[in-house]
């Protein structure tokens, strides 16, 4: 039986003699894993659109314990990312979020929506890109992804007394957010009065557009990275591995 | 009844190889124990052979069983050129093409993000410790046409444009005997971006 969906390439890995196993997110926001048979061949017709970052329309057909990609039209392949390695570090940290704070069988639509989005703000813009310009949109990301899961981390109230937080102090990942300056005493991580300005403004409606209107400082982006990155960290019990690579590329 | 004993091992053992599922190592299991002993024997010592006196290059990291290897103590291959690849398979398919005469490193891999693969995972301090000398005048970049291959050329030539030496890398887009509308949009854009008079 076939099927049809609309999808963004989250990771391929070798499948077999020349093949790949393909992990995409839907349009609806669920994540799928399928084969794409022959893929790893230079003849393939498959084999370009078969790419993670890439967005395309599939036609898949169902298999009993794997389905598997038979036709895919690229809606934006977006090149880019591939060619500018500030732009290629930020795309494999996105799609990396993405994957792993989904499950396969569970649809979240605002999710497909962030990382599509965020995938655009990654491949446009100056060249070469900024890594300033690629951490905003990171940034932002990364609230909207924890926001859409449903883990937004509390900004408003202090997260351990739940007093007021102006002026910020503390991030706790343990209890999911800012920490007010009594309470911030023990706290591994700083989230200054910018930070948890900013964060405020990245959870209070969109983010995207959010943090294309902002601008930070370098130190309270290396806060906000602290803050979002060691609470994503706290939620799935392991690191990330492409952030490792955010400074390196 | 579950196979059990040596051959229970022998069928583990060919399982954990890469492709050969639990079926296949039952079936090669099975076909190794019909095979005359002399026969098993030689795959025995070979595969032992094989793993103790194969290692890689000290010049290029190519798997070898003598160290240097054949290609870089060969005096006839121009020392001037150097190929950069992900795996000693590329060098195969590359030396059977017979028209590269330079030399070759290999990787031993490409930067994956995703996968947790970094430039220190692969031989790229002892690629650029070859180029010190100045003997390399063009480094041809062969990677894979991916992601991850691209992610390494790209480090590459940001690593060695400032040592003098001239970055190539090979060119992607159709290939040879293949149909037009058969191909992806992405590769028909590299095709067309490649495209050289005639």
């Amino acid at each position: 039986m076939l099927y049809r969906a609309e999808a963004i390439i989250l990771r391929t890995q070798p499948f077999a003699e020349a093949d790949r196993l393909v992990t995409l997110l839907t349009q609806e926001g669920e994540k799928l894993r399928a084969v794409a048979k022959g893929t790893r061949r230079t003849q393939s017709r498959l084999g370009g659109a078969v790419q993670p970052f890439v967005r395309a329309r599939f036609l898949l057909w169902k298999g009993r314990s794997l389905d598997g990609i038979s036709q895919a039209e690229v809606v934006e392949a977006h090149r880019a990312l591939r060619e500018d390695p500030v732009r290629l570090g930020g795309a494999a940290f996105l799609t990396e979020l993405v994957d792993a704070f989904t499950q396969e069988g569970e649809a979240n639509p605002a999710l497909f929506d962030l990382l599509a989005r965020g995938l655009q703000g990654l491949a446009g813009g100056a060249t070469p890109m900024e890594r300033a310009a690629r951490d905003r949109i990171l940034r932002a990301c990364e609230a909207g992804v924890l926001a859409a899961c449903g883990y937004r981390p509390s900004v408003e109230r202090c997260a351990a007394c739940g007093g007021p937080v102006e002026g910020g102090a503390g991030f706790s990942p343990e209890q999911g957010g800012a920490l007010c300056r009594a309470c911030a005493g023990g706290a591994r991580l700083h989230l200054g009065a910018e930070a948890l300005a900013v964060l405020r403004r990245l959870l209070e409606g969109d983010p995207l557009r959010a943090a294309a209107r902002l601008r930070w400082s370098a130190g309270a982006e290396a806060e906000l990275r602290a803050a979002l990155g060691g609470f994503a960290v706290w939620i799935l019990q392991r690191p990330l591995k492409s952030a490792a690579f955010l400074d390196i590329l | 009844m579950p196979f059990v004993g040596p051959i229970a091992t022998l069928i583990e053992e060919l399982n954990r190889l890469p492709g050969i599922g639990p079926k296949s190592a039952q079936r090669l299991a099975l076909h190794l124990l019909n095979r005359p002993a002399e026969d098993v024997r030689r795959l025995a010592q070979a595969l032992v052979a094989a793993r103790e006196e194969v290692r890689r290059c000290s010049v290029c990291a190519d798997l070898t069983d003598r160290d240097v290897c054949h290609i870089c103590s060969d005096p006839r291959r121009d020392a001037s050129l150097l190929c950069v690849v992900e795996s000693p398979k590329d060098v195969v398919a590359l030396e059977k093409v017979r028209q590269y005469r330079g030399r070759y490193h290999v990787l031993h891999g490409a930067i994956s993000p995703l996968e947790g693969v970094g430039p220190e995972d692969l031989t790229i301090r002892e690629l650029l410790r070859r180029l010190e000398d100045g003997t390399v005048k063009e480094l041809i970049i062969a990677t894979d046409p991916d992601v991850e291959g691209e992610a390494t050329a790209l480090y590459l030539a940001r690593l060695v444009h400032p040592m003098g030496v001239r970055v190539t890398r090979i060119a992607r887009g159709l290939p040879e005997g293949g149909d037009l509308d058969y191909a992806d949009e992405l590769t028909i854009a590299r095709a067309l971006e490649g495209r050289r008079e005639i």
